[in-house]
């Protein structure tokens, strides 16, 4: 069994490809490169374990697939993410979720036992008040780990677009933690 | 608060600013509390995403189930399955990971073949087998691509137990806190504590445009819980990692996307791209003394190449009205129309303005058998996808020979573009 560990990605998609005795090591070393920024990205914008946890499988099917058909790929987790993202909008949609107005946000304390996880709590509820494209591009930077060359491949915006959803996400969660951060 | 302060606070925290940009930032927060208390709560919530990233295990066992699902859908060969399997039953037998193989009717005689590598491989290994029966909903491949929910197909007759692949050691894609940085600045005088964070320091490498690419080449069983968790102080231990925006760190073992993207640091990425854009100038600033039709006379097509983000040049061929009379042989000639080629450089910096609006500003320079053409023009963009909208004002600089002399006219309009890019 050939180590593919230093090999970039595009070599390891020549090797799926090939249909030979190395295509699973290959995948192996993909997914051990991709799987858990997807799967945090997913988890972070469909909420639960089980549904982040089958759309990062369907993720990597559909993935597979394509790479079999003999798509040539350019970017690895960019391809991926687009396909996952593809998924959670279409779990959303189905699943018709209704986003918070920031406002809306309750701002009691949630129940933990910690101040952390407290804070984990306002973070998420904080993020999910965010308008879904600023929330779909910060997700995409600090839990997919994407650059914002990437995002901007996934979402087709441009990089001035991407860079301001971005700013502004992360401002907005700024304000509505702030206070959170002072009374500590 | 004021956004450009914002945005320096979101890149010093990514490591993208330079040193000017964090001695200004280090600058306001010694001026202003406000300042202070937004770096402090930006710096709490880098922290916070970074833990709950390093926090999230990937679930078990989905590995496993990604390579059975794609083996029935034929998204992997079953050649490297089996493979996989015989290589993989003593980790599977010692870390206990046991899970199903199994075919669709259509893929029994594969499956066969699979059974018997297979069962040589569990022989060789010593390993015992495992027969279960699976109600797993295989996918084909036309439902696997399909964005649709995926309907049960029939429960799969024939099972193959043995040990599938274990799920590979997770590389860790945290993201790290990132203050382990080269140099340490602070502004003199610096007296408050702004908070502690806590660093994970791992062996990952920050991008130039603050996100974080994966520098593990390794994959480790340790690599989760050898992170070190330490909690440091802003002012005593708070590395400052600074990149001038030309410089990009690079590493042999990222092997994401990062190999294929170029710095994206600051407001330019390298990565090119074409566009064609139809401009018109419905208004002017002179008076026509005539047609009704010519202000949609001013009109143009445009052919640009993307250097980057921010810079494009390419051609441009033009068509305008001006109420320009000149002398031919003696006879005054009404030279009211002109079409005319010129070269184009348009600049769209990366700045963040509301409603997703950018600037622009632009320069033609060209001519024809009449005269010689200039024409600059300012405004603002926006994208929508691969297209976009422009709307600025452009100053167009009409160079003649008249009769001898060179004459010159000169109109302002407003100019509006539509451009789509590839």
């Amino acid at each position: 069994m050939k180590e593919f560990s230093q090999h970039p990605d595009r070599d390891l998609l020549s090797v799926i490809r090939s249909s030979d005795g190395d295509a699973e090591t290959a995948f192996r070393e993909l997914y051990g490169r991709h799987a858990r920024r997807l799967y945090l990205y997913c988890l972070r914008v469909v909420g639960t374990e089980a549904t982040a946890r089958d759309i990062v499988q369907d993720t990597f099917m559909k993935f597979l697939l394509k790479v079999r058909e003999g798509l040539d790929v350019d970017s690895v987790p960019a391809f991926l993410m687009t396909i996952a993202r593809n998924l959670c909008l279409n779990h959303k949609r189905d699943s018709r979720t209704v986003y918070m107005e920031p406002e809306l946000v309750p701002d009691q304390a949630v129940e933990h036992s910690t101040d952390r996880d407290e804070l984990k709590a306002h973070l998420a509820k904080a993020m999910e008040s965010l308008p879904p494209q600023y929330r779909d591009a910060l997700a995409m930077q600090v839990y997919g780990g994407l650059s914002y060359a990437a995002i901007c491949e996934v979402t087709g915006e441009s990089l001035p677009v991407i860079r301001h959803r971005i700013s502004r996400a992360k401002q907005r969660l700024r304000a509505a933690l702030l206070p959170l951060f002072a009374q500590s | 608060m004021n956004s450009h302060i914002s945005e320096l606070i979101d890149r010093h925290l990514d490591q993208s600013a330079t040193l000017e940009e964090s001695a200004e930032l280090f600058a306001a927060m010694e001026a202003d509390p406000a300042v202070r208390q937004e770096f402090q709560a930006a710096s709490a919530i880098h922290d916070l995403i970074a833990s709950d990233v390093a926090a999230t295990p990937l679930p078990a066992g989905l590995y496993s189930s990604i390579v059975e699902a794609a083996t029935i859908a034929g998204a992997l060969p079953t050649a490297a399955v089996s493979t996989a399997v015989t290589a993989g039953v003593a980790a599977s037998t010692s870390s206990g990971v046991a899970s199903a193989v199994s075919a669709t009717a259509s893929g029994v005689g594969a499956a066969i073949g699979t059974t018997g590598s297979v069962i040589m491989g569990v022989i060789a290994t010593a390993a015992v087998a495992v027969v279960s029966v699976v109600t797993y909903t295989s996918m084909n491949e036309e439902s696997a691509l399909s964005t649709t929910p995926v309907a049960p197909s029939a429960p799969i007759p024939i099972i193959i137990h043995d040990a599938a692949p274990p799920d590979p050691p997770e590389i860790d894609n945290n993201v790290t806190s990132s203050f382990g940085g080269d140099k340490a600045v602070f502004p003199a005088g610096t007296k408050q504590t702004i908070g502690n964070r806590s660093t994970v320091r791992s062996t990952r490498i920050t991008d130039n445009d603050g996100t974080f690419a994966d520098a593990s080449s390794s994959v480790d069983d340790e690599t989760e819980s050898s992170l070190e968790i330490q909690q440091v102080s802003l002012r005593s231990s708070h590395n400052v990692l600074h990149r001038s925006p030309s410089h990009e760190t690079e590493s042999s073992a990222v092997t994401s996307l990062n190999d294929e993207l170029p710095s994206m640091f600051g407001a330019a990425s390298d990565k090119s791209s074409f566009e064609v854009r139809l401009s018109g100038s419905p208004l002017v600033s002179y008076d026509y003394n005539a047609e009704p039709t010519d202000q949609w006379q001013n009109a143009g097509l445009s052919a640009l190449y993307h250097l980057n983000e921010d810079h494009a040049v390419g051609i441009a061929v033009r068509h305008d009205v001006f109420p320009v009379v000149v002398l031919r042989n003696g006879i005054e000639t009404d030279e009211r129309t002109m079409t005319w080629f010129a070269a184009q450089y348009r600049f769209a910096p990366s700045i963040n303005l509301p409603l997703d609006v950018q600037p622009f500003a632009q320069i033609m320079v060209g001519g024809s058998s009449k005269g010689a053409m200039i024409v600059p023009a300012v405004g603002l963009q926006r994208s929508f996808g691969i297209a976009s909208v422009g709307v600025g004002v452009d100053v167009s600089n009409l160079v003649y020979q008249n009769a001898g002399t060179v004459g010159t006219a000169t109109r302002t309009g407003l100019y509006l573009d539509l451009g789509i890019r590839w």
